[in-house]
């Protein structure tokens, strides 16, 4: 017995990759008959409930322990099973093992008894344990509802694409598999594993909307067509809830799109835009009603002549049944939120899934298959400490906060500072797009070298988003990267300090991988979670944290205060000097300050009229509204060079001039 | 090769002593009986009496060899094919559901001696028909139709609430 429990003692690779288990066998049930009770009755605190009916050796059943008639099985006092109490556990698990795993769910909170059937069975377990966020994409969307613990088993126990095309062998008849390629993604629709090639380029995997579906295969135009919701591939379950629809397509499963937008409240009775069905199921259904393939392509030409939009319609019925035809079509306007939602409301943060991948395939123009877990490494950022930083965090409702959560991680970035700061000579800021060379940081200081700190911060900026910026260049990077939050003007603050990424469906994970963030809490009490490349916080822990840290340095002033009576002679602290500086510059610069791309917070709009600043270190790839963006660093340098400005001069060039 | 008929008419005794004659196509649906005939068949027994099925009684009997009689040329599966048939029909054919169409109590009686009587076709179909009563209700629902008091404490259905929110979060 291993160490999750039922798992058979298989070997390591073999359990790394989840094996099939194979439930017909007997080795399951005499299992279950050993341990069931003791996991039920120990783990869950439940009271050991005699069997009431005697083995008496007579069965030959397939379940060796079921028996019926002169002893007829009642249940027990304990028991909450209801009805299904007269019938044997193995009984109990064959019916609830036909049962889609939204069922499941609501039977969870049936009794405590069926809580505990449910949760002891083993491919629930380990599903729950080591795919939660696909079982969770799947209740949330209604796909839930239409597959079997089974099936979700099956699709994560395998690794090809399930549709990839075959090699042919080129005289026409199919060639024996060559190979697929493996299958990263998850479709919810089918519940199928699809490599990326074939989400992008076949058309199975372009979902239709319902209306759309029903016009284009003609099907509202028939008589209307009863179904039978309790029929076999009737889908009764979201009858009751859904039968608002009267076509039907709706008999069709259906996939609820939600995560559009961030304050979407979803609706299923005015959300029908957003209900999804798969492609092959509704042109399949919709040749059963028309009643043949031509009597479709009849309905085709008859809705041409009327101008309807039938092309799709076209296409399915020249393909007959070979879907290869359908290689590199492209317009899959759907295929992102099938795939995966974008928005946690929960835990309030971005599952930046395939849409975001998508995107940025788009822009590269790269090849198709592609990893669904190659994440460029987001990370929370590290907010500075000053009042003013968080205050115009408060306040501002800027493209330049979501610059600042697309930083390079932590790990990464030390990284890259080790290297740099190891090479012998610091590396020459990017030129601007302009080619205009970077001038020399005031009158007479060409022959200083830059600042260290300017320098690794432009440098990082550019290595970070280098791959996208030659290709499109920095206003278009903002724009991909700026929309996730420009969504609502008060949510920025929240949605700012809490949106971390979160792995995707993880098909890579190891079962065994132990630093998975749930495993271990933050020390943080008010923290959600951790990880070891990355800080989550919270809005009240950072709030929390900070008011700490400003308590304990109002401590540490009236500390110095007390034992440098100077300082308090001069008054004027160093705090208070920064404060005095900034405002100087910022009251020549009649500008307003925000966050670059490293959260730091830099000044916008500033010139400095004395030495033409603005000419000199403009960062273009952050322009924003026309107005140039400058690094602290490169201001700290500047404050350095030229001291501070008064009346429009600097005062150590009035003081030179004096 | 088809095999050889070892009797003509099996008679079977229900609990409360009625005797019912089946065929023996129709018997041999159940494995129950199948292979107690093909023992009796190997032992030279050309006459039988009266199959005892202790556990279950005329009305279920007579359910359950309705389901036998209509199945009567179906396949006969072994093991490894009904595996794989198993996994691949999720749908009850139209006659099964009218089959179906017993009240609870008959139902589980009709599971229970089709597990008895190791008949795997009419216990799948039993299974779906328990399950498809499941499927779609909500958890009162669920209770209404199975006669099932909550226990939960009222910490613990908030909990299994709590869990349910997460995995339903749009």
């Amino acid at each position: 017995m291993s160490a999750h429990g039922l798992l058979p003692p298989v070997s390591r690779p073999a359990f790394e990759r989840l094996a099939v288990l194979d439930w017909e066998d007997d080795y399951w049930f005499e299992r279950f008959d050993t341990t069931i009770n003791q996991k039920l009755y120990s783990t869950h605190n439940y009271r050991p409930q005699p069997n009431p009916r005697p083995h008496t050796g007579f069965s030959k059943g397939r379940f060796g322990r079921a028996h019926v008639g002169t002893n007829p099985p009642q249940p027990g006092p304990e028991s909450t099973l209801g009805d299904l109490g007269t019938l044997p556990w193995e009984l109990v698990y064959c019916i609830i093992r036909e049962l889609d795993l939204r069922s499941l769910e609501h039977l969870r909170t049936v009794s405590r008894q069926l809580n505990a059937i449910v949760l002891d069975l083993p491919e629930y377990r380990v599903l729950t344990r080591h795919a939660p966020q696909l079982l969770r994409s799947m209740l949330s969307s209604w796909a839930g509802a239409y597959f079997t613990l089974a099936d979700i088993w099956r699709v994560l126990t395998t690794q090809d694409c399930e549709d990839h095309p075959m090699h042919s062998s080129g005289d026409g008849e199919e060639a024996p598999k060559v190979y697929r390629p493996f299958g990263a993604f998850v479709y919810l629709l089918t519940c199928k594993r699809v490599c990326m090639h074939c989400l992008k380029h076949d058309i199975r995997y372009s979902p239709l909307q319902r209306h759309v579906a029903n016009d284009i295969y003609g099907m509202a135009s028939l008589e209307p067509w009863l179904h039978d919701p309790q029929g076999p591939g009737g889908f009764s379950f979201c009858m009751d809830e859904v039968e608002v629809d009267p076509s039907p397509v709706v008999t069709l499963p259906f996939l609820q799109l939600f995560g559009v937008g961030y304050d979407h409240v979803p609706d299923l009775d005015t959300d029908f835009d957003r209900q999804v069905v798969d492609r092959p199921s509704a042109c399949a259904l919709a040749m059963e009603l028309h009643g043949s393939a031509e009597a479709m392509w009849e309905w085709k030409q008859e809705a041409a002549r009327w101008g309807a939009h039938v092309d799709e319609l076209e296409l399915l019925y020249d393909q007959k049944e070979s879907w290869a035809r359908f290689e590199n079509k492209e317009g899959h306007l759907l295929m992102e939120p099938v795939v995966k939602r974008e928005y946690n409301r929960n835990i309030e943060n971005i599952e930046q899934g395939l849409a975001n991948l998508y995107r940025r395939r788009e822009q590269e123009q790269a090849s198709a298959i592609v990893p669904p877990l190659e994440w460029l490494p987001w990370a929370q950022v590290k907010l500075p400490r000053t009042r003013r930083c968080r205050r115009r965090l408060d306040a501002v409702h800027t493209p330049s906060g979501t610059d600042a959560l697309y930083k390079v991680s932590p790990a990464a970035a030390a990284q890259r500072v080790e290297k740099i700061m190891a090479s012998p000579t610091p590396p020459a800021p990017p030129s601007t797009p302009m080619g205009v060379e970077s001038p020399p940081l005031g009158a007479g200081g060409s022959d200083k070298p830059p600042q260290p700190e300017a320098v690794l911060l432009e440098t990082l900026l550019a290595e970070k988003y280098s791959h996208l910026a030659h290709e499109s260049g920095w206003e278009k990077v903002k724009q991909l990267y700026g929309n996730w939050h420009r969504r609502s003007r008060a949510d920025t603050r929240t949605q700012f300090l809490s949106s971390v990424r979160v792995p995707w469906i993880n098909l890579h994970a190891n079962p065994s991988d132990e630093t998975r963030p749930d495993r271990e809490p933050h020390p943080h009490p008010k923290a959600w979670g951790v990880h070891p490349d990355y800080n989550y916080w919270t809005v009240e822990a950072l709030e929390e944290t900070q008011a700490e840290e400003e308590e304990e340095k109002e401590k540490e002033t009236a500390r110095q205060r007390e034992m440098d009576p100077d300082l308090e002679r001069d008054g004027v602290l160093w705090e208070d000097l920064q404060d005095e500086t900034e405002g100087d510059m910022l009251s020549i610069a009649a500008g307003s300050s925000t966050w670059n791309q490293d959260g730091i917070q830099v000044e916008y709009g500033a010139h400095c009229s004395a030495c033409g600043l603005d000419d000199g270190v403009d960062m273009d790839y952050i322009h924003y509204e026309d107005r140039p963006m400058y690094s602290t660093a490169t201001y700290a340098y500047h404050l350095a060079e030229h001291g501070p400005v008064v009346g429009g001069v600097h005062q150590r060039d009035q003081s030179t001039t004096g | 090769m088809p095999e050889e008929k070892a009797f003509d008419k099996i008679p079977l005794q229900s609990n409360d002593g009625s005797i019912i004659t089946v065929d023996y196509e129709v018997a041999i649906r159940s494995a129950l009986l199948s292979t107690m005939l093909d023992d009796l068949k190997s032992m030279g027994v050309s006459e039988i009496g009266p199959v005892p099925l202790p556990n279950v009684n005329e009305a279920v009997l007579r359910k359950v060899l309705e389901y036998c009689e209509y199945h009567r040329n179906d396949p006969l599966t072994n093991n490894e094919d009904e595996t794989e048939n198993r996994k691949k029909t999720t749908d009850i054919s139209e006659w099964d559901q009218k089959y179906m169409q017993v009240d609870q109590e008959m139902l589980f009686e009709i599971i229970l001696a089709a597990n008895y009587m190791d008949i795997k076709a009419l216990l799948d179909v039993g299974c779906k028909t328990v399950a498809n009563m499941i499927k779609g209700k909500s958890p009162e629902e669920i209770r209404k139709t199975f006669n099932i008091t909550n226990d939960f404490t009222p910490e613990e259905e908030e909990q299994i609430r709590r869990e349910n929110e997460w995995a339903e979060d749009r």
